[in-house]
Parts: C-alpha cells; structure tokens; sequence
C-alpha cells in the first residue's frame, strides 16, 4: 500500500512537473511569436516610410527643374513661393527617415533657406545674383537628394530580403 | 550660462575640426562664395568668412552658426582679430570644410594620375 501510494505520488509530480513544463514552453512560444510579430510590423511601417520618402524625393527633384525655368525667366517671386514649398516638402520626407540618414536633408534645407535669401535681395535691392549659379546650386540639390534616394531604395530592398 | 555655451561652442568646433579631418563630417558648399554647411539629423553648422575690404591691410574673419533643423540661427562664434585662438580654429576648421566641399584631396588624386598618365 505505501509502495504503491509512492508510485501514485511520484506519477502525480512527475504528471505536474511535465504540465508546468509545457506551460513554460507555451509562453515561451507565444512570446518569440509576438516578438516575430513585432518585428515584422515595425518593418513593414518601416517599408511604407521609405516607399513614401522615395516618391516625396522624386517628386521634390523635378519640383527643382520647374524652379531653374523660374530663374531662367527672373521670375523670383514665384521661384520664392518655390523655395518655400520645397522646404515644406524635404522636412516632410525627413522626419519620415532614420535618423542617420537625415543629415543630407538638413543640408539641402540650409543651402534653400540661403538661395532664398540671395533671390530675395535680387528681388527687393536689384542684387546681381547670376541665375547661372542658382541653377548650379539646384543641380547639385538634385544630385544630393538623388544619392539619397538610392540609399533609401537599396535600404528598402535589403529589409524585404529579409 | 554665457560661459558654459562658449565653452560648448568652442569643443563644438574642435570636434568638427577633428571628425572632418577623419572623414566623418562632409561639408557642402552654398550658393553664397566663401560659406559652407554641414547637416545633421536635427541641427546644422555653417561656416563663412567675411572680408573687411575698409581696413587696411584688408582683416579677414569667420563665423560658426549654430542653426536649428529649419536654418533659423540658435547661436554663434565670431573670430575678431586679437582672439588668436579662435581666429585659428575657424581658420582651420573653414579650410577643412572647403577641402570636404569641393572633394578637394579626390580632385588632386585624379589630377595626378591623370598627369602621371602622359
């Protein structure tokens, strides 16, 4: 009898130590499951930012080209609306951006600000500023804004291969 | 509080000095000759030197802005002649920042091979 009730206790530990084993494998299960969820999300969100600043930099290179023809004709008031509408446009795609990945942006925002300036003291003083060189400036934007572009492209395809 | 942002201000410029110099800050140049930007993830740091053309002979000087991630001006550092140390730091730190503007050492890579080559 007492043989026997050590058996049914040890069966009965031995039937509890499994349960509360599995129950730790399950939670540990659902846990990496929710984490792989988490991931997965946070890359897609990840994978929509990036398809986003890729258009909004398209889209802001060609608003570029549209300026030059401003300059081309001396028309600087609507080359200053410009200014500021491409300002508004590349501090929308940057915070959309890692925050490594930014700084080309803060520049092409700075040197805007500046081109702004010159345009309006060729506007309000009658300054010289030779369209030549505003235009150099904007083709050189377009070539930053460019490089970045391609950084976030190949970012884009390097995070879907995973 | 005067005395701590100059102080930071200072260690801003010997720092840039230093991660220009090692190719971790690109400079680009602006539309104004003479001035160059180097942007960050929320801030941004611009260089110029002026020319004083009435003084004789002619003085020139430099200035470090400090400006905010949309170009306002949040603080800067003048060098005037007689403060030697600023007025060398900027110096250096503006040649720095041309150098890395116009991809200075890569054009006198090409440069010589390309005499080299003849």
């Amino acid at each position: 009898m007492d043989i026997a009730s050590l058996i049914i206790g040890a069966l009965g530990l031995f039937i509890s130590l499994g349960g509360f084993s599995a129950a730790i494998w399950q939670i540990k299960r659902t846990r990496t499951a929710a984490e792989s969820a988490e991931r997965a999300a946070t890359a897609a969100r990840e994978a929509v930012f990036y398809v986003t600043s890729v258009s909004d930099l398209t889209q802001i290179v060609i608003q570029m080209e549209q300026v030059k023809e401003l300059h081309r004709n001396r028309e600087w008031v609507r080359a200053i609306d410009r200014y500021i509408l491409l300002r508004r446009l590349i501090t929308e795609a940057r915070s959309r951006l890692p925050e490594d990945t930014r700084g080309a942006l803060t520049t092409a925002i700075i040197r805007l600000t500046r081109m702004e300036k010159a345009a309006n003291q060729a506007l309000t003083r009658g300054e010289q500023t030779p369209v030549v060189h505003l235009n150099n400036e904007l083709v050189d934007l377009q070539q930053s804004l460019d490089e970045v572009r391609v950084a976030i492209e190949k970012r884009l395809l390097d995070t879907g291969g995973q | 509080m005067t005395m701590i942002i100059n102080e930071k201000m200072t260690h801003l410029v010997t720092t840039l000095v230093e991660k220009t110099e090692e190719g971790k800050v690109s400079w680009s140049p602006t539309v104004n000759a003479d001035e160059f930007v180097a942007g960050f993830s929320q801030y941004a740091i611009l260089i110029r030197k002026y020319l004083l053309l009435d003084e004789s002979p002619i003085q020139t000087y430099f200035e470090l802005l400090f400006l905010n991630e949309d170009g306002r001006e949040m603080e800067s550092s003048v060098s005037i002649s007689g403060q030697r140390g600023t007025q060398q730091h900027l110096r250096k730190l503006f040649t720095l920042a041309r150098r890395s503007a116009y991809n200075v050492e890569e054009g006198l890579v090409k440069l010589l091979q390309e005499i080299e080559s003849r």
